[in-house]
């Protein structure tokens, strides 16, 4: 027994324990730099078991090598002060393992929490209702026990590391439509609206290819384009041609709605606008007309000459003039086509303008439009035929400018070569080139309806998460686990995956019919203060956008104590008397006007003050006592 | 000699942990009754040692605040205005976005320079929005305005979402009106009334 004794307060293993300790720490020194991951290399030395022992060895070691000296003498003193020095350094550290905090506080803008995430950790957070209230829990995965005697829990596999990626419209390679059944090149059709979905790496070319689809059918169409980031474009051609686009981005996602919160689960809307078109538009035209023609008011030419045959053919001129420019924008035509098939009552009014003369300037721009409706010419190449850019105007401006010029040299030209029109579809064409000359064409119809939205119809789809199983990366800190759990209440159950939240975010997502909410996250603790972040800031350098430094201006109050306002930053640490401490540790986004979420780091060691600090000082005092009071020499 | 180096090392090593606030809040109530405090703001120490200027001097609320065109406060210092509305809302897409407020704001000149217009990106207290910096004419004088228009993030809306807290969930916006002279003179006091510019209560999360 005498001889255990003497070893453990021996200089051999004090010598074995410091060799076992430096090995330790050089070949965490090597995991780290080859890993990159501190958690990884902490859990081979100071994270490790063995470290424990170690530590309590050493502990052992220094005590006997003290209490080795009894009796102590007067000399002993800086001896035994800096052994007791290194015994409460080493108690200091033992205490810390086990009772110490260090975890990340995870806080937005304008909130609090007293809430801090153990990292590394895996637990379970669960919420219910009961009446009015919210009961959340949050358990160690690996839990026996359970808060919520009903529900049993059952963690039924566990992936190390996945790669998680939000779906919207387009779950796999199907789209969906809530209420709807899937669908993907086969579209579904959703009131006069047909939907497809597809997946491309080209969204400009897909979205014009889809157009042209459209101009052949003329049918109301929404196409979903996926590309190969899963980003999901939404693009809707209206029954006039109008486009409607909305992008859903996985790693960007706005908005999104949370029924019942989060509850009933989570969608992502799309409001597809109805723009007012045929009799909604031209009603507000009539509308407006009448307001205006109540007081006579003088009219342009063309506009005095439709009203003429309106008033002659007995219809509201009023209602004529939106149906005219209704009909003309339909065809989709420079002039209103000869070979259209008129309305009754504007069949009847273009009958009357066979009584009227027409401009010269009529016949010829008509004529010029012919040749510009050729199919052998486009747009392009009319502004080039013209030697015109099209960056340069816009086509309807410079169609007006062509129609006013031809007007204005149409009495330096000979007689036109056609003959006198007497088809109603004739005297429209010609009343659309006169029209044409005076900047009156189908955009007005827009104008007069102000574009108005007569509404919009909502579509939406249920958000859900796609896990991609990727091989454990060697920075522990990075892989992502997932889960898959059993959760059963009585005889209903539902299985469930969920992937790892490092930082107690993402969706709470619903299961058993919505009665609870679970989300796989880090484990909880309360500490005794809560912060509240105040305003968070990123300062860049002087005319950069490259960040310099980071603030947070916080409040730190705790129960029974005056708030403390302080400003945490990268190199500014706020320590509480009792040993907690906060320092910044992230912060996103970077953007002025964006709201912030800060982590803020923080850690506290119970045996600081108590033991630690105390015990350096020892450790310094023992050691100047032991240059100063040298054994004096023995007496020969 | 060594003591004197050691303790010289040792004062050049701490750091001075000054609080950041020392400057008091000024409180504001909300828009509906019971008109209890709802906001606070910090006053810069140089208005506090400046009384000639009239610092910020809070006038009497005894009006009917339901309609959002009254003021929750109105302060001034010299001839530049400074008013504080809030707008409550129940829903998200009820609220008046702040690019529309600016809109409305820069119509308010007769005239507006464009080349001493800026609109800038703001964020703080769980509120984001835009801030306005405009000079012109108003009223055939020269006018400036600083105005900031935020909204409260969509995330704390949501935590928010309980009829009492609807004061709290409002948009708000600060607006200081006067001589662009002065408006330059004071501007550092009057973004350090908006930056601080926050509700007393935390947001729940």
């Amino acid at each position: 027994m005498k001889w255990l004794y003497h070893f453990l307060g021996g200089v051999y293993l004090a010598i074995g324990l410091i060799v076992i300790t430096a090995a330790m720490v050089i070949a965490g020194t090597f995991i780290e730099a080859h890993t990159d991951s501190h958690r990884h290399a902490a859990s081979f030395t100071y994270g490790s078991p063995l470290f424990g022992v170690l530590l309590c060895l050493f502990f052992i070691n220094i005590l006997f090598a003290a209490t080795r000296r009894w009796p102590f003498k007067a000399s002993h003193i800086p001896f035994l002060i800096t052994h007791l020095g290194l015994l409460m350094v080493i108690g200091g550290t033992i205490i810390k393992n086990f009772a110490g905090t260090q975890g990340t506080l995870s806080v937005v803008e304008g909130s609090g929490s007293d809430q801090i995430l153990l990292p590394g950790t895996y637990a379970l957070h669960l919420q219910k209702r009961e009446g009015d209230k919210t009961i959340a829990v949050n358990v160690p995965i690996d839990s026996a026990k359970h808060p919520f005697p009903e529900l049993s829990v059952k963690v039924t596999s566990f992936i190390p590391h996945v790669k998680e990626t939000l779906e919207t419209w387009i779950k796999g390679d199907h789209g969906v439509i809530s209420g709807y059944p899937p669908f993907k090149e086969m579209p579904v059709s959703i009131g006069p609206w047909s939907v497809s979905a597809v997946s491309s790496d080209d969204i400009q070319k897909t979205a014009l290819q889809s157009y042209l689809q459209w101009i052949k059918s003329r049918q109301p169409k929404l196409v979903f384009i996926q590309d190969l980031q899963r980003n999901v474009f939404l693009f809707a051609f209206d029954a006039a041609g109008r486009v409607f686009s909305q992008s859903f981005r996985p790693e960007e996602l706005r908005s999104y709605i949370a029924y019942d919160e989060g509850y009933g689960g989570y969608t992502v809307q799309a409001a597809i606008p109805t723009l007012s078109l045929g009799k909604g538009k031209r009603d507000a035209m009539t509308k407006q007309l009448r307001i205006m023609m109540a007081d006579s008011p003088p009219l342009a030419p063309p506009l005095q000459l439709l009203d003429n045959a309106c008033k002659e053919a007995g219809e509201d001129f009023a209602e004529m003039l939106p149906l005219f420019l209704d009909e003309w924008g339909s065809s989709l035509s420079l002039l209103f086509p000869t070979n259209r098939t008129l309305p009754h009552p504007l069949d009847k009014v273009m009958r009357r303008l066979n009584n009227h003369p027409w401009p010269r300037g009529a016949y010829w721009t008509a004529l010029l439009f012919d040749r510009l409706e050729n199919p052998h010419f486009n747009q392009e190449d009319i502004f080039r035929f013209f030697n015109k850019s099209p960056s340069e105007d816009n086509i309807r401006g410079f169609l007006t400018e062509l129609a006013q010029q031809t007007f204005a040299v149409a009495d330096l030209l000979p007689e036109p070569p056609v003959a006198v029109s007497t088809t109603p579809s004739e005297q429209a064409r010609l009343l659309s080139a006169y029209f044409r000359a005076y900047d009156i064409d189908y955009f007005l119809l827009d104008e007069a309806a102000d574009n108005r939205e007569d509404g919009h119809f909502t579509i939406e789809t249920p958000i859900t998460m796609r896990y991609e199983q990727l091989p454990s990366l060697l920075k522990q800190e990075n892989n992502r686990p997932l889960i898959t759990l059993e959760a059963k209440k009585g005889v209903r159950k539902q299985t469930i995956s969920l992937s790892y939240q490092p930082y107690g975010t993402g969706f709470k997502w619903p299961i058993l019919n919505g009665e609870y909410l679970i989300r796989f996250q880090p484990r909880m603790q309360t500490i005794p203060y809560r912060l509240r972040l105040r305003q968070a800031r990123q300062i860049n350098y002087p005319h950069s956008g490259q960040p310099y430094s980071y603030e947070s201006d916080v409040i730190i109050s705790r129960a029974g104590h005056p708030p403390v306002e302080t400003t945490l930053s990268m190199n500014r640490v706020y320590e509480t008397w009792d040993g907690y401490r906060f320092y910044l540790s992230g912060m996103a986004p970077g953007d002025d006007g964006a709201v912030k979420h800060v982590q803020i780091a923080v850690n506290h060691d119970p045996a600081k003050y108590v033991l630690t600090y105390p015990g350096a000082c020892l450790v310094t005092l023992g050691i100047v006592l032991l240059f100063w009071f040298k054994p004096k020499p023995k007496n020969p | 000699m060594y003591w004197i180096f050691l303790c010289l090392m040792l004062i050049a090593c701490t750091s001075s942990d000054k609080p950041t606030t020392a400057f008091p809040w000024v409180t504001i109530a909300g828009r509906e009754e019971p008109r209890t405090p709802l906001y606070r703001a910090q006053v810069a120490p140089v208005l506090r040692l400046k009384p000639e200027l009239q610092v910020l001097s809070l006038k009497p609320e005894l009006q009917n605040l339901k309609d959002t065109t009254i003021p929750l406060a109105e302060f001034t210092i010299e001839d530049v205005k400074v008013t504080v509305h809030n707008f409550p809302s129940d829903r998200l897409e009820d609220r008046i976005p702040p690019a529309a407020q600016i809109a409305r704001w820069k119509q308010q000149f007769d005239e507006i320079l464009p080349s001493n217009t800026q609109i800038s990106p703001a964020a703080h207290g769980g509120f984001s929005g835009l801030y306005f910096q405009g000079t012109g004419i108003s009223h055939g004088l020269p006018h400036a305005v600083l105005g900031w228009s935020m909204q409260i993030a969509p995330e704390h809306y949501q935590n928010l979402h309980d009829q009492r807290y609807r004061q709290m969930r409002s948009d708000y916006t600060i607006k200081a009106v006067g001589p662009p002279d002065q408006i330059q003179k004071h501007r550092k006091e009057i973004e350090q009334f908006a930056n601080t510019f926050e509700l007393i209560e935390e947001i729940p999360s």
